[in-house]
């Protein structure tokens, strides 16, 4: 019997990872991810929800090991199952993409995001790169990891190509 | 131009959305009259100094905002969360 083999796509397959002038770009492999947006008045129950499976909810402008903030009374929460919880609670894996930038990573952004990068690790921040709205997390001094709409892959390794190869030209 | 947002502090202006007079969060009743619902779609002040206006955080955290500023100056005196205004 002929059994049919899927396989997944990254958004970035065989275009990653490469170097350019001063950053590495490397594709993050998502993987299973859900938007929680408690419904209104509800937080607690979700967070007490989500601790029982180990999940730490963030605080506005930070990320946990399998957790982030991503907006106004919305977290993104890594992991293959969510519990229960009175939330809007919706799948967005393969929904997004993701490139960690290694090196100079906040020259990079700094031509590109309308925000101060300089900050601790593991707080994220919902702005713009370019004229996409973006998700940006500092993993460390020199690593930041930037999520687009899986959409608009192809944009955004378009313009941190030609950021980085601006700060290249510049020696 | 920044405005101060009560979740992802100052942020540049190119991440808002300006959305209008902010007399659109005293929506009137259903029954309250030609005069009041004439007023509300369509007539609005053109002031000369202090307005409330609307914005919507859609390049950051998602939040509709009032913002109170200087039509004359451009300072910006206030900006609230909409939806505490609204309650």
């Amino acid at each position: 019997m002929c059994v049919v083999k899927l396989t997944s796509k990254l958004p970035f397959d065989g275009a990653l990872p490469c170097d350019i002038g001063p950053v590495s770009l490397v594709e993050v492999g998502i993987g299973p991810m859900w938007s929680v947006a408690p419904f209104a008045g509800r937080q607690a129950d979700c967070v007490t929800a989500l601790s029982k499976i180990g999940v730490i909810w963030p605080d506005v402008g930070r990320c946990t090991l399998l957790s982030t903030w991503f907006g106004l009374d919305q977290i993104m929460v890594f992991g293959s199952t969510v519990p229960d919880m009175p939330a809007a609670v919706t799948d967005q894996s393969d929904a997004w993409a993701c490139i960690a930038i290694k090196g100079a990573a906040i020259d990079v952004l700094a031509r590109l995001a309308p925000v101060d990068l300089r900050a601790t690790d593991d707080t994220v921040w919902r702005t713009q790169v370019g004229h996409m709205p973006a998700h940006i997390t500092r993993v460390s001094a020199d690593v930041y990891e930037v999520m687009v709409m899986r959409s608009m892959a192809q944009t955004l390794l378009h313009d941190l190509t030609r950021a980085a190869t601006g700060i290249a030209a510049r020696g | 131009m920044r405005i101060n947002c009560p979740t992802c502090g100052e942020r540049d202006r190119r991440e808002f959305y300006y959305v209008g007079d902010a007399v659109a969060l005293q929506r009137p009743a259903p029954d309250a009259g030609l005069d009041a619902w004439d007023d509300y779609v369509h007539l609005r002040d053109n002031p000369a100094g202090q307005t409330r206006d609307l914005w919507h955080h859609e390049g950051g955290c998602g939040a509709w905002l009032v913002v109170t500023r200087n039509t004359v100056t451009h300072a910006i005196a206030k900006v609230e969360m909409a939806r505490e205004v609204a309650r």
